[in-house]
């Protein structure tokens, strides 16, 4: 008797590979040269709802604090900015980008952006931080 | 056979059946009891309260409508006390058929031992030895006396103790 | 002697937790095992006394990684429960869908780690690839694979517009397909019944004295579902019947059996919940800020229960007016199916601990070290000595026959 497994093993000899693979093992040290080569795979695009990096805008924001009572991870700290008005801070390493601080903003000045590449060596880098 | 029991006339168990066998067995040592209604299909849910002496004979009355299921043991930390509320449902395999039945007793802080429930209910052991490390209660007569989430040679209890709440909002 | 395994940190998805047993042995027969768990404990209910109730939310949607959406799913039950607050009929469809898409993802999940046990690695991969489609769809609807962040104390943060609906429906009809592939290999192939049937039997008895929940108990002729027992959101208005195999062994092929069906039911539930949709809003109260406010000012205590992957999955929480909940308890599905293990290993050889402990789905997870006492001589062995083992007795087994 054939195995069931068999069918599926030969069907899939046949198919294309499910993995969408890396352009290189390592990162090319001269990476203009590398592109122009040939071509590459395309990355798998981000999905439109994706939950990445957030924005803020600095000027439109009122300062109600109503982010820092909802956020669970202690992420947002109320600062005074140098002209004294009420303003927060973010600390980016530590969210988990939940959302929930754009949901409650009634001026609407936070926002998620598709970007999702954040390793850094420092945690209190430019990058890391929002104001 | 393990079904639920239905009443005379082949209706459905109500909350009130329960309670009312409850009151019939124990009299004036119900100390409270409380029937809601949850749910878009409404289903009764039966809170009561004893006193702690009593808690075997209140599971083992709860078995004449069918084997319980067990579900965990909580527990509220008050200031002079602690409430264990054992929660059991009754009347599972029918649809829309099940009824919750919570259980509480009070423990005085100065007191805390509670006879174990373990020869009617096996499955409640790991209930019991959370409560036994994490709060002191002593549970008199359990099968196992070990720990089983801290290490067996870890001292005193860390439990939940009520800190003053930390305000989130420290402005520079 | 008590031994000690440093917690490797929270819980992912397919990762696992260290449990520690230690098994009495007689040549290869196991004779009785003990049980040791607690090196995950992160003192979850602890970090929620100190936080309000929607941030509770996010905080029980990380207890676990693959049964994430039960967490919330309970919690808001027992909120809403507690303090009265009714939840719009939309709200209730789409909390449905999404409870069902993660039962299809969690039990491809779990038939692909069953197969790796015995060391069947080529259905491993067959059955995760046809998992993508499940998790692509989440991203798209709720913006995240796992973790998905869309429910609330009242309703659900996002709405379903025709694209999503559309795209379910066709992703539906995949699944109607490939279905027929994983369950022709899981139910008809000889090795994977030579290494289920008549191994780790929970007998009708013991289930029911040891209170088991989930597919676990369903497979020894238990029928305890809480979609049945106490119908809630769209459930109430469907008719969906436990899955209980007509003559129930209570062994681990028994388990197989039930959770691919249950997968062809999500199917169905889906569909009907993708039909009957109506419109209509999907938060109770759209402000938070008064939300909030409103909880804490609000007394009662309330009981939430959601049928998991798993099992049955209860949280327990007591408001007394303060902006922060008095008690939370929450109760995962394992956790009442950790004593099952005990008669399940009972006369069951050393090389059949992976697959055992891996046929309850749990979701603190399987063992990381095992000792074994022999004779008085301790031996240790670890999750990759464990995996040579069983992959050997399945070459043995083919061999002999």
């Amino acid at each position: 008797m054939i195995p069931p497994m068999l069918k599926y093993l030969i069907k899939q000899l046949f198919t294309k590979p499910f993995t969408n693979l890396f352009p290189a093992n390592r990162v090319p040290n001269d990476t203009s040269a590398f592109l122009a080569k040939g071509k590459i795979t395309p990355p798998i695009p981000v999905a439109e709802n994706y939950r990445g990096k957030l924005s803020y805008e600095h000027d439109k924001c009122i300062g109600c604090y109503s982010c820092i009572r909802v956020c669970p991870a202690n992420v947002i700290k109320a600062v005074t900015d140098k002209d004294g008005k009420r303003k927060i801070k973010m600390d980016v390493s530590k969210c988990t980008f939940c959302g929930q601080c754009i949901d409650v903003c009634p001026v609407k000045c936070l926002h998620s952006t598709p970007e999702f590449l954040l390793a850094d060596y420092d945690k209190k880098s430019k990058n890391l931080t929002l104001e | 056979m393990d079904k639920i029991r239905k009443t005379q006339g082949g209706e459905k168990m109500k909350g009130t059946d329960i309670v009312s066998s409850f009151k019939k067995k124990f009299g004036k040592k119900l100390l409270e009891s409380k029937i809601e209604q949850n749910g878009k299909i409404k289903y009764d849910v039966v809170w009561m309260k004893i006193p702690k002496k009593e808690i075997v004979p209140a599971i083992q009355q709860l078995f004449t409508f069918g084997t319980p299921h067990f579900a965990v043991i909580s527990a509220n930390d008050y200031p002079d006390k602690i409430e264990l509320v054992y929660e059991l449902s009754v009347g599972w395999g029918e649809k829309a058929g099940e009824i919750l039945v919570n259980i509480k007793t009070d423990l005085a802080k100065k007191d805390l031992k509670i006879h174990s429930i373990c020869e009617l209910i096996p499955g409640a052991l790991i209930s019991e030895k959370e409560k036994q490390e994490l709060f002191g209660v002593k549970i008199v007569n359990i099968p196992d006396n070990r720990n089983f989430f801290l290490p067996q040679d870890f001292k005193g209890h860390p439990g939940i103790k009520k800190d003053k709440r930390v305000d989130m909002l420290e402005v520079e | 002697m008590s031994e000690f395994t440093l917690p490797v940190g929270p819980v992912h998805p397919a990762f696992k937790e260290p449990i520690q047993f230690k098994f009495k042995i007689e040549g290869e027969k196991i004779k009785s095992v003990d049980i040791d768990m607690g090196y995950n404990h992160r003192g979850i209910e602890r970090a929620g006394m100190k936080r309000n109730p929607v941030q509770i939310i996010y905080l029980s949607e990380r207890i676990c990684g693959i049964c994430s959406f039960s967490h919330p799913f309970s919690f808001s039950r027992a909120v809403e429960n507690a303090v009265g607050i009714e939840v719009p009929e939309r709200a209730h469809y789409i909390r449905t869908i999404i409870a069902e898409l993660e039962r299809l993802h969690s039990h491809l999940l779990w038939a692909g780690v069953a197969a790796h046990e015995i060391g069947f690695d080529t259905v491993l991969y067959l059955v995760w690839k046809n998992r993508e489609k499940v998790m692509d769809i989440c991203e798209s609807i709720t913006g995240n694979r796992v973790h998905y962040g869309v429910m609330m104390i009242g309703g659900v943060r996002r709405d379903l517009t025709e694209e999503h609906c559309q795209k379910l429906s066709k992703a539906m009809e995949y699944y109607n397909e490939t279905l027929t592939a994983i369950e022709d290999v899981f139910l008809n192939e000889k090795t994977i019944k030579m290494r289920t049937q008549g191994i780790g039997i929970l007998s009708k008895k013991d289930a029911l004295a040891l209170s088991a929940v989930g597919p676990t108990v369903r497979a020894s002729g238990v029928p305890k579902d809480v979609r049945v027992d106490q119908p809630y959101a769209a459930y109430a208005d469907m008719d969906v019947k436990p899955i209980v195999p007509e003559k129930a062994n209570g062994d681990i092929f028994d388990r197989v059996w039930c959770r691919l069906v249950e997968v062809r039911q999500s199917i169905q539930i889906i569909d009907f919940c993708l039909q009957n949709i109506p419109k209509g809003d999907t938060l109770a109260e759209k402000n938070i800020v008064k939300l909030l406010a409103d909880l804490s000012q609000a007394e009662g205590e309330g009981i939430g229960r959601h049928e998991a992957p798993r099992g049955e999955c209860t949280h327990y929480v007591v408001l007394n007016k303060q902006p922060n909940p008095f008690t939370w308890k929450a109760r995962a599905p394992t956790y009442n199916n950790v004593l099952p293990w005990v008669p399940m290993f009972k006369d069951a050889e050393i090389a059949d601990i992976p697959i055992i402990s891996a046929s309850i789905d749990p979701c603190i997870a399987c063992a990381d070290r095992v000792t074994i006492v022999e004779n008085n001589k301790t031996k240790t062995l670890n999750k990759i000595d464990l995996h040579k083992k069983s992959i050997e007795k399945s070459k043995r087994l083919k061999k002999c026959q």
